[in-house]
């Protein structure tokens, strides 16, 4: 049995390969091979904690802030593209990089803050089209900008999470 | 409650209360403000409320009559984001004191794009001082 199953590389060698399979039988060595996975990064949190933190954040999120106007000022109920989105983009996180908090913003999206000081500090807003609107601060230095990933994550963003711990 | 009539104008080195109704608005290992507390509403009209010539419990009263209990959830007032009026402009906003309750204000101004929104909520929340209701 030959299973066609594609997985495109990342630019990090420490992110997760993305499933790109084209066959039933891809898939379904694609279902297998993520309960492995799952299996192995629930004994090693260390390897899949970006996944993990993000999947536990964004499962008390669904849960908590599913209702219109969640926070007595109109906010959006947290968008379920914008969810799958944050948890792809968890997936591509270097291990090397923090684990960063996880919030939901009054649009519905979901927000990354990577935090060191008051003005060490960087968020990255995931759209549910895999848009990445990012700001931070770095001392005096200000940046913002907006990125798109898909099946990995754009320098820009990596470069500037790093910064923050520099 | 503080019955000192506010300036039409709000002056620079005014007060303004941003109230924290959300736990995960501020940081306790370093007392400081998180950018999300400056989220604006779609809107686009950030709710403050300009806190000069009041005691501390008559801020705290302030928040909990127009703030915590104007909300159709149940919330806590963990305390506010105290920022400058000058520390809004620096930003690039402005401050529409429209009394309505009285000492509300919202900052208007905001850009559209969301990052720049997201930079100036890092700027304010930089500028701000946490203080937590005890």
């Amino acid at each position: 049995m030959i299973a066609v199953c594609a997985c495109s590389s990342n630019a990090s060698p420490l992110a997760f390969p993305q499933n790109t399979g084209v066959s039933g039988t891809a898939y379904a060595l694609a279902d297998y091979v993520k309960e492995i996975e799952e299996t192995l990064l629930a004994r090693t949190m260390t390897i899949g904690r970006h996944y993990w933190e993000t999947r536990r954040s964004l499962a008390h999120a669904l849960e908590s802030l599913a209702a219109d106007n969640w926070d007595g000022y109109g906010a959006k109920p947290v968008d379920a593209d914008s969810c799958l989105k944050a948890i792809q983009f968890s997936r591509l996180l270097p291990m090397d990089i923090p684990v960063p908090e996880t919030e939901v913003d009054t649009d519905g999206e979901v927000r990354f803050e990577w935090y060191r000081s008051p003005r060490q500090v960087l968020s990255v807003a995931v759209g549910g089209d895999g848009r990445l609107a990012y700001a931070g601060l770095f001392g005096a230095s200000r940046i913002h900008g907006t990125e798109y990933f898909s099946d990995q994550l754009p320098n820009t963003i990596l470069d500037s999470i790093r910064r923050v711990y520099s | 409650m503080g019955d000192m009539p506010l300036p039409s104008i709000v002056r620079p080195h005014e007060s303004l209360a941003r109230y924290l109704t959300q736990s995960n608005h501020y940081r306790t290992q370093d007392y400081s403000v998180k950018a999300k507390a400056f989220e604006p509403p779609s809107d686009l009209r950030l709710s403050v409320f300009r806190v000069d010539g009041l005691a501390i419990e008559e801020v705290w009263e302030l928040g909990q009559s127009n703030v915590v209990d104007r909300m159709n959830q149940p919330r806590n007032l963990y305390g506010m984001a105290n920022i400058k009026a000058s520390a809004v402009r620096d930003v690039g906003l402005d401050i529409d004191p429209d009394n309505i309750p009285p000492r509300h204000a919202c900052l208007v101004g905001w850009p559209e794009s969301k990052s720049e929104q997201m930079l100036i909520q890092h700027e304010l929340a930089a500028k701000a001082h946490l203080v937590l209701r005890t």
